[in-house]
């Protein structure tokens, strides 16, 4: 469904209040089938928004966006994807080593989605937002 | 004093209980208003399905009482399950209201509980995100409206039919004694909503073995329901229309019975294959939650008593 949405149904971001509305709906069709997604993405929020100059607020297309020096450092969806943006070539060094997938929607960029599906998951998706915060911060390039 | 006020409100747990507070209570004046603006909604566009209870008052009030509800605790760095669990106190708390202002009875609420907390959960989280910038938005109000109008223009008719079989290990002949009309059903209810008030049926009597004639479905409760036989042909068909729902809060303007019949066919092996169906139009949107309950409810019935006709054919 989510790939439909993200696909087809692009123009009904521009309705305001819909991406929310949206996401919500994935958060409650977790809560109802895959309750162990929404305790992984909660151990993620709490975990980022202890880092130093850590802002969270809302993604343009729905979800929860973490931002650090005006700048974004990855974003969280309600079905338990993480999207980070990387350079291109540590984009491709990260699809060889880690289990990251191109980015639902933005497949040529440097952007990567993770799917967050347990808490087991919780470590990779933390050392990822980390690695995009350190460059983020000038302590690693991008 | 003023500033005791602000220091009240800024705790944490006066945020938390103003929120459940805040929610209901916008949720009550939405529950007033919503009826009266889809009634004039509906009488100006000619839609004439006016008087049900529709997805707005199940779907679209619960959203925005969450959407509330999140506003009030915006503050209280809640995470998703904070946020969850805090919507089940609100959905527990807009139940006992509902119980004491609206009369709805028990098995109305548990029936509508969890689709009335899906809804105030997922508003709560929609208002989560709303309000994350610390900012009143106005962003979900036209959505709202929007979802209101196209309520009260969408056509309210829905009808379905349910039907179940049951084999019988005895002749048609032997089987009809008990279609038509059967005595008092004794084995104690094992569908949990039978369990929990819901009444199950009882006996069934008729006034003669006619075309026209009347029958009387009783429920447990003194519930009576008044059929009048408008198909019959013996050993093979009885078709009945219900004349008179009795006002049973539990199914008064939720749903209506329309007709049932009951079905024998001959399997040519000494057994009978027992077929019955009953014909209901529902009152309570939207029609996919509410008749995964209605249909569930109608099969129980139908069992109690098929498997109670069953037990009487088998033993003659």
């Amino acid at each position: 469904m989510f790939h439909f949405v993200i696909k087809r149904l692009r123009f009904a971001t521009r309705v305001p209040g819909l991406v929310h509305c949206f996401n919500a709906l994935l958060f409650a069709w977790n809560l109802c089938f895959h309750c162990e997604i929404v305790r992984a993405l909660d151990a993620v929020e709490t975990a980022v928004a202890a880092w130093p100059g850590i802002v969270r607020r809302s993604h343009h297309y729905g979800g929860l966006q973490f931002d650090c020096a005006g700048r974004e450092i990855g974003h969280l969806h309600g079905n338990g994807v993480l999207d980070i943006r990387f350079s291109k070539p540590m984009k491709d060094s990260l699809m060889q080593a880690w289990k990251v997938v191109e980015h639902h929607s933005l497949p040529h960029s440097g952007w990567i989605s993770f799917w967050i599906h347990s808490p087991s998951d919780v470590p990779q998706a933390l050392e990822l937002l980390q690695l995009s915060y350190r460059c983020v911060r000038g302590e690693d390039s991008l | 004093m003023k500033e005791k006020l602000i220091q009240f409100f800024k705790k944490p747990r006066v945020q938390y209980w103003l929120g459940i507070l805040a929610s209901n209570l916008v949720g009550a004046l939405l529950v007033l208003l919503t009826p009266q603006f889809l009634t004039v909604i509906s009488a100006a566009v000619g839609n004439p399905s006016v008087g049900f209870l529709s997805f707005s008052l199940f779907i679209g009030i619960p959203i925005a009482m969450g959407v509330v509800s999140a506003y009030c605790w915006r503050k209280l760095d809640f995470t998703t399950n904070n946020y969850f669990t805090a919507s089940l106190l609100n959905t527990l708390c807009a139940i006992c209201f509902s119980a004491f202002l609206l009369h709805e009875g028990t098995i109305c609420l548990i029936i509508v509980s969890p689709l009335l907390y899906l809804s105030i959960a997922s508003g709560s989280i929609i208002g989560r995100y709303m309000f994350r910038e610390n900012k009143v938005q106005m962003q979900l109000l036209p959505l709202l409206l929007f979802l209101l109008a196209f309520d009260a223009i969408a056509p309210h008719h829905y009808q379905n039919v349910v039907t179940d079989r049951v084999v019988i290990h005895a002749r048609p002949e032997r089987v009809w004694r008990y279609v038509v009309a059967f005595p008092p059903i004794k084995a104690k209810p094992t569908f949990w909503l039978f369990k929990a008030g819901f009444p199950p049926p009882l006996q069934s009597t008729v006034s003669g073995y006619y075309l026209g004639a009347a029958r009387h479905c009783i429920f447990e409760h003194g519930i009576v329901f008044d059929e009048k036989i408008v198909a019959y042909q013996p050993v093979h068909q009885i078709t009945f229309a219900i004349v008179h729902q009795p006002p049973h809060p539990e199914i008064l303007g939720h749903m209506k019975l329309q007709k049932g019949e009951m079905l024998l066919q001959d399997n040519g092996d000494g057994t009978t294959t027992l077929i019955g169906s009953s014909w209901y139009q529902l009152y309570v949107y939207p029609a996919w939650y509410y008749d995964l309950w209605a249909s569930q409810i109608a099969r129980e019935v139908h069992l109690r008593v098929m498997n109670h006709i069953k037990e009487l054919a088998e033993q003659a």
